[in-house]
């Protein structure tokens, strides 16, 4: 396909009939345009012509009420048009699609208020209604459009082929197979295990034509049958497996835009718990020092206690070495008076002279009388009393118990405090949160990954089943074999071949699949190099969905890549497909640059020839510089508009060069 | 990748797997299938009727 002209009248900020006619030549047309001014609705316009839908960046569907130009529904001029001209395989093409207000109408509300109209031309012939869905579905299928028709705001869409499981994963995929040409593989594989299931019948009824193989015949009748509702079963919980994936996907997918909400709840929910704890905390610290000050009024007796006890103490020990030496003292005087009694000394027993006699009647005087001795003996007994009676006044000190209670009590109220503010800030910022509804998201993501565990055991379970019974039709088939007859051969002969087909086309679809995968990863590693400013990475590797990963040159995988590198592995798929696909058509980019760096703007714009034979690039000047693409681009440039604003509501476009 | 890589992967797999099924019958089956991609129905219809003629052909040069 390859777009001739387009004329637009009344769609969107184009007012009236506008018309923009392409180049004969491969090479690329630019159309500049600055935001709001009808790029998008410029590309939402060839989507109609061949699709008859036109969506929104978050490929929502746009009423039809809401396309026609406003300026003109404000002059009482309701609907819009499109025609695409375009040639493909050597045969020119006219597709005009029209949205026209319905007869007896005067003042449309609503899509219902409207009527569509398609015609298709080829060759000057209009086509009719089923010729026509058959040739545009032969041109440019609309489940492959996401490749020609290509929105740069849309590529998070490519990131999803790296996630296994996912339902946008698995539509690219679906896609990508499409438009390399496998169902051709897959619907025959399908078409074949169909035909293969008709010729069993039909050896089963042959069989049982038969007298000598009729039981043979209906036992493999029977088994047919239980094969066939096994099968349907497995097929039933694959598909519902699926689904469960896709949704566990999906949840996980709004679980991680929820994740922040979860994570506040979270918080909240520890926070309450928290503060519930530090209230505890402090009501049990607050018991402790009502019973401590209860005793407080002791603390003012301490001092003086302690005085009392201290000076007692002192006074008892002086006893105790007073009492000591008077024991020692009356000891010495009782040998001292031995001695003068003898009149000899009673150490080293030589006779006393009068003169030490006398000394030592002297010094028995001077010694402490057994009197002393008891007096000192009865006030140490008065002194241990009091001492014992002071010890058993509790007069412990608790005012530091009592601080450290108070410090406790205030650090857990600070920590309470803080917790308080925290929640509050949590509470504001969760207060329009429909809690309920994240918590129903995590009920239902516990669901599926329970559900895709029951699915699996089923499918298991089914699979076992079906081998059971495979095994024993290929029993009944070995015996039905022994017996011969025109009809049942000619039956088996039929059987036997659909079975080597379906065998057959079923290696190929393996093999042929990764052949494309082979073929897709070296050129889009092959386009890559060349988009790529960073000389370290080597290449692409590609995954089952057809999900690629930057390889860096020392073998290992760039597991993170950055918005503008996701950018450069879209186009380098993109044009790694375009290369492979038996399908040829028009690229029409919109905004295709607006994630890249100047570098890589510059490389992607120099590749952009060898991407496909047209390309229509509908950008914004800063994204693309008039000047830059007409450096890079040289000869392959063929025609430059630009979208000029006449007012809000109504642009024109313009041809530049 | 050309047209032609489909029915060239099939060839390569049914000479080295599967060399007593009929390369033409092969062929005819991918021929089908790509140009009624878009109607299903009618594809397996057609595929029916090559299996049918194949079929016929064998028994009548038989």
């Amino acid at each position: 396909m390859f777009m001739k002209s387009i004329t637009l009248t009344n769609f969107g900020p184009y007012k009236g009939e506008q018309r923009i006619a392409f180049p004969d030549d491969p090479g690329v047309e630019i159309v500049y345009g600055e935001n709001m001014r009808g790029k998008s609705t410029l590309l939402n316009a060839i989507r109609y012509a061949l699709f008859g839908k036109v969506l929104t960046r978050g490929d929502q569907f746009v009423a039809l009420h809401q396309i026609g130009n406003w300026e003109t529904r404000d002059q009482g001029t309701y609907g819009f048009k499109v025609v695409l001209a375009f040639e493909h395989e050597g045969s020119q093409y006219e597709l005009t699609r029209e949205c026209k207000v319905r007869p007896g109408v005067a003042q449309p509300k609503s899509d219902f208020d409207y009527q569509q109209e398609q015609f298709l031309r080829k060759d000057g012939s209009v086509l009719a209604a089923d010729r026509l869905r058959a040739e545009l579905s032969r041109i440019m299928p609309e489940t492959v459009s996401r490749f020609f028709l290509f929105d740069g705001e849309l590529l998070q869409q490519y990131e999803e082929l790296l996630r296994n499981e996912s339902e946008m994963g698995r539509k690219i995929k679906e896609s990508i197979e499409r438009i390399l040409g496998l169902p051709i593989l897959t619907n025959a594989r399908a078409h074949l295990t169909d035909a293969l299931r008709e010729a069993q019948a039909r050896e089963s009824k042959a069989a049982q034509r038969n007298q000598k193989t009729r039981m043979l015949g209906g036992q493999h009748e029977s088994a047919l049958k239980l094969r066939d509702y096994h099968q349907a079963e497995l097929e039933r919980l694959t598909g519902q497996l699926e689904d469960a994936k896709a949704e566990k996907t999906a949840k996980e997918e709004q679980l991680r835009k929820t994740e922040r909400t979860k994570a506040l709840l979270d918080e909240r929910s520890h926070l309450v718990d928290d503060i519930a704890a530090d209230d505890a905390r402090i009501k049990e610290k607050q018991g402790k020092l009502e019973l401590a000050l209860a005793d407080a009024w002791k603390a003012v007796l301490a001092h003086r206690v302690k005085s009392a006890r201290d000076a007692i103490q002192d006074d008892l020990d002086d006893l105790r070495d007073k009492h000591r030496n008077a024991v020692i003292s009356l000891g010495s005087a009782e040998r001292i008076r031995q001695a003068i009694d003898g009149g000899e000394c009673s150490t080293c027993g030589q006779g006393l002279t009068s003169a030490a006699r006398e000394r030592l009647l002297k010094a028995v005087k001077s010694t402490s009388s057994d009197e002393e001795r008891l007096r000192l003996e009865s006030e140490i007994q008065n002194a241990q009393s009091r001492l014992t009676a002071l010890l058993q006044i509790d007069v412990a000190n608790n005012v530091e118990f009592i601080e450290s209670l108070k410090s406790d009590i205030d650090e857990i109220r600070v920590h309470r405090a803080d917790l308080q503010d925290r929640l509050a800030d949590i509470r504001e910022k969760t207060k329009n949160l429909d809690e309920a509804e994240v918590r129903k998201l995590y009920a239902e993501y516990d669901k599926a990954v329970t559900d895709i565990t029951i699915l699996e055991d089923g499918i298991k379970n089914e699979e076992t089943k079906i081998k059971e019974v495979i095994d024993g039709i290929a029993r009944i088939e070995r015996e039905m074999a022994k017996f011969t007859d025109a009809d049942l051969d000619e039956a088996r002969a039929r059987k036997d071949l659909c079975e080597k087909l379906k065998a057959l086309f079923a290696a190929g679809v393996d093999a042929y699949r990764d052949r494309l995968r082979d073929r897709v990863e070296e050129d889009a590693s092959d386009l890559f190099r060349k988009l790529t400013s960073e000389p370290d990475y080597a290449g692409l590797q590609i995954n089952e969905n057809y999900g690629l990963t930057i390889v860096h040159a020392d073998g290992t995988l760039v597991p993170i890549r950055s918005a503008g590198a996701e950018h450069v592995v879209a186009l380098s798929l993109m044009g790694a497909l375009q290369r492979n696909a038996p399908l040829r058509g028009p690229i029409v980019m919109d905004s295709p640059f607006g994630r890249l760096d100047d570098a890589h703007t510059e490389k992607v714009v120099r590749a952009l020839p060898s991407m496909a034979d047209q390309i229509l690039l509908l950008v914004y000047e800063s994204e693309l510089k008039p000047d830059q693409a007409r450096e890079e681009l040289k000869g392959a440039l063929r025609k430059e508009y630009k979208i000029v604003r006449r007012s809000a509501r109504h642009s024109e476009i313009e041809t530049i060069i | 990748m050309a047209e032609d890589d489909v029915a060239e992967t099939m060839e390569t797999i049914r000479e080295e797997n599967f060399p007593e099924v009929p390369p033409e019958l092969v062929a005819r089956i991918v021929a089908i299938e790509r140009d009624y991609a878009e109607h299903p129905t009618e594809a397996f219809k057609r595929v029916g009727q090559a299996i049918d003629e194949y079929l016929e052909s064998r028994k009548a040069g038989a």
